[in-house]
């Protein structure tokens, strides 16, 4: 089942946080690591926002546990000296391994971008790291195109 | 300011040949010179030119942001942008901006810097390998 999250979900989300950056780094240990507190403070910072009405964060439940998530939400992408279209952004989705390949991701990122189109936004954006040959397949099957590429450097 | 937003417009007029997803818009010389005043009386951004004789030949754009919630840095450079002048006849006016802005980030303790690159400019994304610069994440694009 995929549902609006609500502020008691703040830990179950925060560990899947925690998960997701650990993911990140197993893939790439340049990718940002987490504070010893990350999981707590992302939670925090998720339940503060729930109100806001531009961000939305939906949930995957399977038999009453939270096993994915994904944030989204509505910015202004481009700085003022370009076309302004109303765009949103997802900002983290992640889902449990074992429940991976059940169509939790799809459904998650479904549900997202209907909220998008509910709120007039003509597209969206969001990062897929570099080293993850399976997310970057995963969205070229989702319809999305690369436009941009951040890179890291280091002093 | 004048000057550095007429490169700025001419620089993405021609990004726009190869991505017709950036619209300019009508005022977009005038906005971007507002936008760099700003960020001049900011000391949280850099500014700094290259010159050749008075014309200024490039100029590169870095501030000092702090990283979402929980992740570690708590603080990191990023280079908004660096732009060259196409018709200028000095060579490596980029590889003078970028050791400066570095000395710039340093001073603010910090020891990393993030770029972004078109994804159709394998010009710039070359540009920034050579400067041992790594590909961190894919940023896509999709109309809803």
């Amino acid at each position: 089942m995929i549902r609006p999250a609500v502020a008691s979900d703040a830990v179950a989300i925060g560990r899947l946080w925690e998960k997701l950056v650990a993911c990140h780094q197993e893939l790439d240990d340049k990718m940002p690591r987490a504070t010893a507190d990350g999981a707590m403070r992302y939670g925090r910072s998720l339940s503060d926002r729930l109100e806001d009405s531009h961000t939305r964060v939906f949930v995957a439940e399977r038999d009453g546990r939270v096993v994915g998530y994904v944030l989204g939400v509505v910015v202004d992408l481009l700085p003022e000296m370009f076309e302004q279209q109303a765009g949103g952004f997802l900002a983290d989705i992640f889902v449990e391994a074992d429940c991976r390949r059940q169509g939790l991701g799809r459904a998650l990122v479904s549900a997202l971008t209907d909220w998008f189109r509910q709120q007039g936004l003509q597209y969206y954006e969001w990062h897929v790291p570099a080293r993850n040959p399976d997310a970057v397949a995963f969205w070229h099957s989702m319809g999305g195109t690369p436009w941009q590429l951040r890179m890291r450097a280091e002093l | 300011m004048p000057r550095m937003a007429a490169l700025w417009l001419e620089t993405a007029a021609l990004q726009r040949l190869g991505d017709p997803r950036l619209q300019l818009a009508p005022d977009a010389a005038r906005r971007r010179e507002a936008a760099m005043r700003d960020w001049l009386e900011d000391p949280a951004y850099c500014l700094l030119v290259a010159l050749t004789g008075s014309q200024i030949a490039g100029y590169i754009i870095g501030c000092e942001r702090a990283a979402p919630p929980g992740l570690l840095p708590q603080r990191r450079g990023h280079v908004l942008e660096m732009t060259l002048d196409p018709h200028s006849d000095v060579n490596g006016p980029g590889g003078v901006l970028w050791p400066e802005l570095c000395r710039w980030f340093q001073q603010r303790g910090l020891n990393e810097v993030i770029v972004h690159a078109s994804a159709r400019q394998p010009v710039e994304q070359a540009f920034w390998r050579s400067l041992a610069a790594t590909e961190l994440t894919d940023l896509f694009w999709m109309k809803l």
